[in-house]
């Protein structure tokens, strides 16, 4: 009878664990998922920034934006004669 | 009696201790009962918030949905997915139409009244309002709190270099699926959420994009088309083709813009297959640069008249063919040569296959269906046989590089790849043949192309266009095939206007030779993106100067 008992009371204790396990274990999982919601809407974000910051920095529009507010050519490779000019402040000369 | 009495009195005992017992037992086993219903009452009491509304399978589906991004090969995006909203209404829901309307008006454009005949319609459950709207631009009408409206997100392909990438990225349709270009090649990768790195270099595809636009434009030509590819390994690094078209909006592939010119078009290329007759000539040793040649006058095979576009009516040797390109002297070479070695060294190069190129949009040549006497005479300056670009640069490729085993690559190859020597020229062929190409582009046809400073191999090319039969002297393709630095070849470029024409000429003797339109707008391109590529200027001067002054210097790169 007392083994009887005593079973029955382990076996309820583990019961009881397992459903506070069981509760534990979906408060984990809740917290997973929000993590990756959160974590998958960032990772979107940064791809919209990403997107948007490519567009803005493309070679054409930074090309754009240089030739009307700073009168820029575009790069190349400067004769050596220019350059010694330079060199010797006789200014801006290539072109 | 007293025992009696004791021993009923004993049994009595035995009797409720034992009901006790039993009763203990069952209240045990009912509170144990009551204890655990109790926990799992608060278990399901206990908010459990987002676990309702989300479940894994919705996580699972936002990851799938994901498709990989395409990038150039400096990691700057190419191609990436990014939400946009489509607004709709349901009519039942809303109360005062009129009012909506005014309020989204103020926000967003689109046609009042036949809206409002929509959304007044009760029996819709749903009105489309407008597709494409942007998140600030969501966020801004959301924030009115309209009853009835709402946004639905979408995934749409972004593609932040608009026309620029057009035909080398491609574009997806509407579920996704890769159409052309480097999206329809690595569309199963791609929808798996791999990220790939193409070949191209944006910067250097923005400076071409903008050289050829400019001077297309310049030329009134039909189309023009500019690849440039890394000679070492087959990557492309720019490749343009115009006109172009907007993936971002919507596309219409019936329209000119939609064609690839670069890998699609098939063109009798003309006098850059010089290169390739001299070659073969040079490498089978049966000619030298001094083998002269009589290009005195015309030559006739049955009823063709094999003529030169500049008639130097002298003897030519193998050098002064190469640089005044006669039609006449490359037709007594390839003859010397034989019709089947020099089929075989086309064959060999890949000409008379198509393009191994890993894009899914290419063309065969159109090969001769007889190769006789005539065929062999014409095919060595280029006509008679139809490649597309990409095979011109293929073909040529393989010259410089001395590789069979060459494949051209749309995408960024790993380090670890190693590509697989087959060298089947000689050194000295190949020597020969750069100290040719550059020799052109100092004396020769190429003479436009020509920079200060800088090394540079080069081929013009003027075909006739083919027209019922008969070439056309005013429909030309013109190109330039180039090599860089010629000393230690590291890249192959080719730019190819399809009927230019230089104002109001249009024809063949005055007009838009490839020397006239092609090479001058090369040399523009490679003004601009030798720094990029980190191509040095050779200094008449020595380097003393810089050096001594190095303190007061303040260098920028960008």
């Amino acid at each position: 009878m007392k083994k009887i008992i005593f079973f029955t009371f382990l076996f309820s204790i583990l019961l009881i664990l397992l459903t506070f396990l069981n509760y534990k274990i979906e408060v984990i999982e809740t917290k997973i998922i929000d993590a990756e919601i959160v974590n998958k809407k960032l990772e979107k974000d940064l791809v919209f920034f990403k997107s948007e910051w490519e567009y803005i920095n493309s070679p054409e529009n930074i090309s754009y934006l240089s030739k009307k507010y700073l009168h820029h050519k575009p790069a190349e490779l400067i004769e050596l004669l220019h350059f010694i000019k330079l060199l010797s402040n006789e200014g801006q000369v290539y072109e | 009696m007293n025992n009696m009495l004791f021993s009923e009195f004993f049994e009595v005992n035995k009797k409720e201790k034992k009901y006790n017992k039993i009763l203990l037992i069952i209240s045990f086993l009912i509170g144990i009962l009551g204890l655990v219903i109790i926990m799992r009452l608060v278990e399901v009491s206990f908010p459990k918030k987002n676990l309702i509304i989300v479940d894994k399978n919705v996580i699972k589906k936002i990851n799938n949905k994901k498709r990989g991004m395409l990038l150039d090969r400096n990691n700057r995006i190419l191609a990436s997915n990014i939400y946009i909203y489509n607004l709709k209404a349901y009519p039942k829901k809303i109360k005062d139409p009129l009012n909506t309307i005014n309020m989204l008006s103020n926000h967003i454009i689109f046609n009042n009244k036949a809206l409002f005949k929509k959304i007044k319609n009760k029996e819709k459950y749903e009105v489309l309002i407008k597709k494409n709207i942007t998140a600030p631009q969501a966020k801004r009408i959301n924030n009115l709190g309209i009853p009835g409206v709402e946004f639905v997100p979408v995934i749409k392909r972004f593609y932040p270099h608009k026309e620029i990438t057009s035909h080398f990225v491609g574009h997806v349709n509407g579920n996704m699926i890769g159409q052309l270009g480097a999206e329809r090649t690595f569309n199963n990768k791609l929808n798996s959420g791999e990220d790939i790195n193409l070949s191209i270099d944006i910067r250097l595809q923005y400076i071409v994009r903008d050289e050829l636009e400019k001077a297309r434009i310049k030329y009134n030509s039909k189309s023009a088309t500019a690849i440039i590819a890394d000679l070492n390994n087959g990557e492309i690094l720019s490749l343009v083709s115009l006109p172009d078209f907007n993936p971002n909006q919507s596309i219409n592939p019936e329209l000119n813009s939609y064609t690839n010119t670069a890998t699609l078009n098939l063109y009798e290329m003309g006098s850059t297959f010089k290169m390739f007759t001299i070659t073969a000539a040079l490498d089978l040793s049966q000619v030298n640069l001094d083998t002269k040649f009589n290009a005195s006058k015309s030559i006739k095979i049955a009823n063709y008249e094999i003529k030169d576009y500049k008639p130097q009516n002298r003897i030519l040797s193998t050098k002064e063919i190469f640089l005044n390109s006669s039609n006449i002297g490359s037709s007594l070479i390839a003859l010397e040569v034989g019709k089947l070695k020099l089929k075989n060294f086309y064959d060999k190069i890949g000409l008379l296959k198509i393009s191994n190129i890993n894009l899914t949009e290419k063309t065969k040549p159109i090969t001769p269906k007889i190769w006789g006497k005539i065929q062999t005479a014409t095919l060595s300056y280029g006509h008679g046989l139809s490649i597309s670009p990409i095979q011109m640069i293929e073909a040529s490729s393989k010259l410089f590089n001395n590789n069979l085993a060459y494949k051209t690559q749309i995408h960024k190859k790993n380090k670890e790849e190693t590509i697989e020597k087959t060298k089947f020229l000689s050194e000295n062929t190949i020597d020969t043949l750069k100290y040719l190409m550059y020799e052109n582009t100092l004396n020769g046809t190429a003479r436009k192309a020509k920079l200060d400073g800088f090394k540079i191999g080069g081929k013009t090319a003027t075909g006739e266009k083919a027209e019922k039969g008969k070439y056309d002297k005013t429909k030309l393709v013109s190109s330039f095939l180039s090599v860089f630095p010629i000393e230690n070849p590291k890249f192959i470029s080719l730019v190819l206007f399809d009927e230019p024409s230089l104002g109001d000429l249009k024809n063949y003797r005055e007009g838009a030779t490839g020397g006239k339109t092609a090479a001058p707008v090369t040399a523009n391109i490679y003004r601009r993106i030798f720094p990029i590529l980190g191509i040095t200027k050779s200094y008449k001067l020595g380097p003393e100067l810089i050096v001594d002054n190095k303190g007061e210097l303040n260098f920028v790169s960008y």
